[in-house]
């Protein structure tokens, strides 16, 4: 009979040999009893730890489940990729606002020219085509500015004697 | 969907199908980080920086190279190593361990039969808890939806002789404890 198999009962136990291996072994095993024995024990822990151990790992619990949104913050390129949709929302907000704002100095300029000046009401094309023009040429420095002053009035150049123009020769000296 | 597909679409950048992932595979995770690291709050932790650590460098994964399995449990393993050296001095929670346990189907069992199985499990557990990590790692991947030798080589880093040994070693130390 060949010696003890020794450590590669072990082996044999946790089902660690090759087929080769464990052949071997099998032919051993027929004829020692003292192996067969010793295998048998190392059997009985190994068939102890497999009833036990996978019993030992726990159910899932809820906060794991459920806890994607935690991981989620976590992980900045998932911000990245989500974040046009979030914006989305307060960008249409703001150019909203803004819309509305613009119109709305639009009809309260149109309204001071018409009531100030008992002309028809200027058209917004033509405001903001010809702003300081106009504001320029309707200015009165007698008109009290308290009541009505429009935004583009502020920034009016002031009226000024016009300059004489400078004299050009047009003749050329004769030269004798 | 398998893997393969989910992962090309978690590159993407697409949410939904991280959010996939990270469900077919926190239940994994979880238990086989609480097999190391014995705490259910842990082992929480682990499994959030292990999904943390996967889904931010999910370009490295090569699927040449391994499944995504063997790959999410190597992260697992190491973020599960990294929790148990910040932690001084491990405690072993049986209470913990004992609720979580009879949520397994035990409940059917008779009284008697299940008080045998709990204080089986209790010695077990115990015995488990004096190996060193890395003995205690090689077992508790052994009954972990059943690996192969090669898987858990791939899984720890280790050729399949010091798996074999760290088998053979931890068999032996359960022994002496368990008789």
């Amino acid at each position: 009979m060949n010696k003890h198999l020794g450590n590669k009962l072990i082996d044999y136990a946790w089902d660690m040999l090759t087929p080769e291996e464990r052949a071997e072994a099998d032919v051993h095993l027929r004829d020692c009893a003292a192996c067969r024995l010793e295998l048998a024990q190392h059997q009985s822990l190994v068939n102890k730890l497999a009833s036990t151990v996978p019993a030992m790992m726990p159910v899932m619990p809820p906060r794991v489940r459920e806890g994607w949104p935690a991981i989620a913050a976590r992980l900045p390129q998932l911000r990245k990729a989500t974040a046009p949709t979030r914006h989305s929302s307060p960008g249409f907000i703001a150019v909203g606002l803004a819309m509305s704002t613009a119109a709305v100095l639009i009809v309260a300029v149109t309204v001071q020219a018409w009531l100030g000046l008992g002309r028809p009401p200027l058209t917004a094309t033509a405001l903001y085509a010809s702003a300081t023009p106009i504001a320029s040429a309707t200015y009165t420095p007698e008109r009290p500015t308290a009541i009505a002053t429009p935004v583009s009035w502020m920034y009016a150049p002031p009226l000024e004697a016009p300059r004489p123009l400078p004299v050009i020769a047009t003749a050329k000296p004769e030269v004798h | 969907m398998d893997d393969s597909d989910l992962i090309r679409r978690c590159l993407t950048g697409d949410s939904h199908a991280c959010a996939d992932l990270y469900q077919r595979w926190c239940g994994s995770v979880y238990r086989l980080s609480y097999g190391i690291v014995r705490q259910e709050q842990d082992a929480e932790e682990v499994t959030q920086d292990v999904f943390v650590y996967a889904l931010s460098r999910l370009a490295n994964y090569d699927a040449s190279k391994s499944a995504f399995r063997t790959w999410l449990y190597t992260i697992t393993i190491s973020r599960s190593r990294n929790k148990l050296r910040r932690k001084w001095l491990p405690t072993v929670e049986m209470d913990e361990w004992s609720e979580s346990d009879a949520e397994c189907g035990d409940e059917a069992r008779p009284p008697e039969e299940l008080s045998m199985l709990q204080a089986e499990r209790e010695q077990v557990w115990v015995a488990l808890g004096k190996l060193s990590p890395k003995l205690r790692e090689a077992i508790v991947l052994r009954y972990f939806e059943n690996l192969t030798y090669p898987e858990i080589g791939q899984i720890l880093n280790c050729p399949m002789r010091t798996i074999q040994s760290r088998v053979r070693l931890a068999h032996r130390k359960l022994r002496r404890l368990l008789e």
